[in-house]
C-alpha cells in the first residue's frame, strides 16, 4: 500500500516500452498498489474494484470471500475496513453508489446485493417477483444512480431504480457471442462487451436494443473480460488473458494498449476488472497477482 | 510475354488494345496471329515448342482428361516462358492463375466455401495439366474427398446403416467448391435438400416422427446424413427422451398449438431431469456463464442426438476452442505442446459447468499439475508457502510462476526464455 514514486516512473517507462502499441498515444502510469487489508491479511484473487466518492475504493477480495474498503489519499491506498457476509459469500464485482453504499455481485448466487460501506447488508438488487435461476453476470451504475444489470438468462440489460422498480430494458440481439460485461457512459449509452465474438455492441439512451459496432475489437486483444467508460467517451477494456488494458476512442479506434503479462508492479496477470475514480486514477483488480494496482491515466 | 498481361489490365498500347477488342469480338484466330506477329513468335512458341524439352508431357497429353489450354498447346496461358516470381514459372500466384478463368466456382456471397478453394490450393484436388479422371481430378469420386475427410470415411465404413446417396458420391449432396445457399457446401440448405427425396406428406414419415410436424425442421439435429449404426440413421448418441420416443418430456404433444416449442426455456428445461448436474453446478462459486444464459445447455450440447458422447456439439477441444480461441492459438504457436491441450482434453484441467477455482480449474493449481507431473523429479526449486515470489509478496512460488499451461514461445512452456530470462526474473543478482 504505497505510492510508487521514482522507481514507479522508471517502471512505467519500461511497461510502456514493453506494451509497444500506441504507447505514446495514451498511457497508464503505475502509482500505487494494495496488497493487504489493515490487519495485514493478504488479498487473494481479487476480481472487483469500485471507485466511490471521497476517495473510497472497494475491493471484491474474491478468494477470501470478503470485501475490503480502502481510502485513496494523494495516490496512497489506505485500508479502512473489511467484511465478509453470508448473504454475499463469493464477491466477484463491486461498485460504489453516490451515497457510499456498495453494490456487490456474488458469483455463487449470481445476483447483486447492496451493502453499507461498513458491511451492513441491505438486500438484493433484483426486480420484484424474480423467478428462475438468477444469472446476473455484470452490472454498472449509470449517471442517474440506476443499476444496470447484465441479465444473461433473460438476454437483456435491465435498469433498476433506487427503489428497485424496473425501468429501461435493452434486449440482446439474436446474433452475438457471449456478453461478459457492460458499461454505461455519462450520456446513458450502453456498451456491451462480446469477448468471444470480439465485438462491442451499443445502445443509445433511448434504444431498446443493442447494435453491433461495425468494427471488431482491435487485433491484439486476447480475451476481453471487462469494460469501463470514462467521462470523455473513451472505453477501457480489460484483456484478461493478455494481461493488459486496452483503451479505445469513441469511434472504436485504439488509443493504446497498456501494461503486459507479468508479476512486477505495473504488470498484470489475468486482470479481472477496473474502475475509474473520475480524478485521473484507474484501479485494476490484478487477480492473478493477488493485488489491486492503481494507475494514473494520461497521455 | 504471357497473354496473362492483358487480363491484368496492364498499360496497353493502342495497337494491342485493338487486338484485344478483336479477341473480345470473337476473332481469336486473328488476334492470336496478330499477337504472334507482334512478338515475332515462332510457330508453336506458346506451347508446342515447350514440348521439345518437356518431353514427359507426351504421356500427360495422352491422359483422358486434359486441361483445355494444355490441349490447345497454350502453356503460356499459365506459365511465363522466361522468368516468374512464382514456382514452376507460373505467371501469377497459383490461385490467381486458376481463378483468372475459373472465377465462377465461388458464387458471390457464398454461404460456405471449401477451405482448399479459399486457400487457392486447387492442385490439392485437380491436376493442372491432365489426369485419368474427369475434370482433371486426382482421384475418382469419394476417394478424393475422403483423402482429407478421413473421419467421415471411417464413419461411413463402420456405419451399419448407410444413407443411400452416399454410395453415389459426395457430390450427390455437396458442391465441391462452394455453396451459395447453404453451410457445409450443401447444394441446398436443410431440410430443403432432404425433402427433395424424403416426402414429408406420407403417413410413414409422420408416424416415424411420432406425429410431430418436423418437415421444416433441421433433420441433422437427429440424423447423421452419412449413416450410422442406429436405425433410422440417427446420430450415434441419442438423448434418452428421443431414444425412448418420449418427446413430450421436453415438447408439448404433437397436437399442441406449437408442438415443437419447448415446455420451458434454457437451463430450466434441462434441470427437470438433470437436476443433479445443475444443482451441483449452481452451488459452486463460479459458473461457466454459458450454462445459465438464454441458450443454456444448448451452447455446448445437442438436444436430440450427437456424434460425440455426452451429447456434445463437437469434440471437446473444438467446442471449447470455438469460444476460447486465444487459448487454442497460444497452443498452436507454442514451441512445446501441453498434451491435454493438444489433444483437446480441456476437461482434464477445467470444469465444464462450474467450479470453485479461478479459471474453473478442477483443483488448486499445484495439486492439479501434480496429478500428472512428478515433483520429486523436478529441479527441486522451492515451491509453496515457504517460497514467496520475490516479484510479488502476495504470491507463493508455484507452477504458474514459471510455466503457462496453454503455451509459450519457449521450451518447457516457460513464460520466459529459460536460458536467459526466466531465472533472473526473480534471481536478479545473477543477471549477467
Amino acid at each position: 500500500m504505497s505510492g510508487i514514486g521514482r522507481s514507479g516512473m522508471v517502471l512505467a517507462l519500461a511497461v510502456a516500452a514493453g506494451a509497444g502499441i500506441a504507447a505514446e498515444a495514451f498511457r497508464l502510469r503505475p502509482v500505487g498498489v494494495a496488497y493487504a487489508d489493515g490487519k495485514g491479511t493478504a488479498l487473494r484473487a481479487p476480481e472487483g474494484v469500485g471507485c466511490g466518492p471521497d476517495g473510497l475504493l472497494a475491493v471484491a477480495d474474491t478468494g477470501n470471500g470478503r470485501v475490503v474498503v480502502y481510502e485513496v489519499r494523494d495516490e496512497e491506498i489506505v485500508p479502512r475496513t473489511d467484511f465478509a457476509l453470508p448473504e454475499l459469500p463469493y464477491p466477484l464485482r463491486v461498485r460504489v453508489e453516490s451515497k457510499g453504499d456498495l453494490l456487490v455481485l456474488d458469483g455463487r448466487l449470481r445476483k447483486v446485493g447492496r451493502v453499507s460501506a461498513r458491511g451492513e447488508f441491505r438486500g438484493y438488487v433484483e426486480p420484484a417477483g424474480t423467478q428462475g435461476i438468477a444469472a446476473t453476470r455484470g452490472f454498472k451504475i449509470d449517471g442517474r444512480g440506476d443499476v444496470a444489470l447484465l441479465d444473461v438468462a433473460g438476454a437483456r440489460v435491465l435498469f433498476l431504480g433506487a427503489d428497485g422498480r424496473p425501468g429501461r430494458e435493452i434486449r440482446f440481439p439474436d446474433a452475438c457471442g457471449f456478453f461478459s460485461d457492460l458499461a454505461v457512459d455519462g450520456k446513458g449509452t450502453v456498451f456491451l462487451l462480446d469477448g468471444v465474438g470480439r465485438r462491442l455492441f451499443t445502445a443509445g439512451p433511448d434504444d431498446k436494443a443493442v447494435r453491433p459496432r461495425p468494427a471488431a475489437l482491435p487485433d491484439g486483444v486476447d480475451f476481453a473480460s471487462s469494460i469501463e467508460a470514462d467521462g470523455a467517451g473513451r472505453l477501457f477494456l480489460v484483456d484478461q488473458n493478455g494481461g493488459a488494458i486496452v483503451i479505445l476512442d469513441a469511434d472504436g479506434s485504439m488509443l493504446g494498449r497498456q501494461s503486459m503479462m507479468g508479476w512486477r508492479e505495473g504488470q498484470l496477470r489475468y486482470p479481472a476488472s477496473i474502475c475509474l475514480d473520475g480524478k485521473g486514477l484507474l484501479f485494476v483488480a490484478d487477480r492473478g497477482n493477488n493485488r489491486v494496482q492503481a494507475f494514473s491515466v494520461g497521455r | 510475354m504471357s497473354s496473362r498481361c492483358a487480363r491484368e489490365g496492364a498499360a496497353i498500347p493502342m495497337d494491342r488494345a485493338l487486338l484485344l477488342l478483336a479477341l473480345a469480338l470473337g476473332w481469336p484466330a486473328v488476334g492470336r496471329a496478330a499477337d504472334d506477329e507482334a512478338y515475332r513468335l515462332k510457330p508453336g512458341a506458346k506451347g508446342r515448342v515447350c514440348l521439345t524439352c518437356h518431353s514427359e508431357f507426351a504421356e500427360v497429353l495422352g491422359r483422358p482428361s486434359v486441361h483445355t489450354p494444355v490441349k490447345a498447346g497454350d502453356c503460356s496461358d499459365c506459365h511465363d516462358p522466361h522468368a516468374a516470381d512464382h514456382a514452376d514459372l507460373l505467371a501469377d500466384a497459383p490461385e490467381k492463375v486458376c481463378l483468372a478463368c475459373h472465377g465462377g466456382v465461388v458464387p458471390a456471397g457464398a454461404k460456405s466455401v471449401h477451405r482448399v478453394v479459399g486457400e487457392g490450393a486447387c492442385a490439392r484436388c485437380h491436376d493442372p495439366h491432365a489426369s485419368g479422371h474427369p475434370n482433371q481430378l486426382l482421384k475418382a469420386g469419394a476417394d478424393l474427398c475422403l483423402g482429407c475427410h478421413g473421419d467421415v470415411g471411417k464413419a461411413i465404413e463402420t456405419a451399419r446403416f448407410r444413407h443411400a446417396p452416399v454410395s453415389r458420391g459426395c457430390l450427390a449432396c455437396h458442391d465441391p467448391h462452394a455453396s451459395g445457399t447453404a453451410p457445409f457446401l450443401l447444394k441446398k440448405s436443410v431440410p430443403g435438400l432432404c425433402v427433395a427425396c424424403h416426402r414429408t406428406d406420407l403417413p410413414a414419415f409422420t408416424a416415424a416422427h411420432l406425429g410431430y410436424p418436423v418437415g421444416k425442421s433441421n433433420c441433422g439435429s437427429c440424423h447423421d446424413p452419412h449413416g450410422s449404426s442406429v436405425p433410422g440413421i440417427l446420430r450415434a448418441n441419442p438423448h434418452a427422451p428421443m431414444a425412448g420416443e418420449t418427446c413430450d418430456a421436453c415438447h408439448p404433444g404433437p397436437d399442441a398449438a406449437a408442438p415443437l416449442a419447448t415446455k420451458r426455456q434454457g437451463v430450466d428445461l434441462c434441470r427437470d431431469c438433470h437436476s443433479d448436474v445443475l444443482d451441483e453446478a449452481l452451488s459452486r462459486n463460479r459458473i461457466h456463464w454459458p450454462v445459465v444464459d438464454r441458450r443454456g445447455c444448448l451452447n455446448c450440447h445437442e438436444p436430440h442426438a450427437a456424434r460425440v458422447a455426452g451429447l456434445l456439439s463437437g469434440a471437446p477441444g473444438d467446442l471449447c476452442g470455438g469460444c476460447h480461441r486465444d487459448a487454442v492459438e497460444r497452443q498452436a504457436k507454442s514451441r512445446v505442446k501441453h498434451p491435454p491441450v493438444q489433444k483437446g482434453e480441456c476437461g482434464a484441467c477445467h470444469e465444464p459447468h462450474a467450479g470453485n477455482e479461478v479459471h474453473l480449474l478442477t483443483k488448486p493449481e499445484g495439486e492439479l499439475c501434480g496429478a500428472c507431473h512428478d515433483w520429486a523429479r523436478h529441479s527441486a526449486h522451492p515451491m509453496g508457502a515457504k517460497a514467496i515470489d520475490p516479484r510479488d509478496r502476495n504470491l507463493e512460488v508455484g507452477c504458474g510462476s514459471c510455466h503457462r499451461s496453454h503455451g509459450t514461445p519457449f521450451k518447457a512452456l516457460s513464460h520466459f526464455d529459460p536460458d536467459r530470462e526466466l531465472c533472473v526474473q526473480c534471481h536478479e543478482g545473477l543477471k549477467r
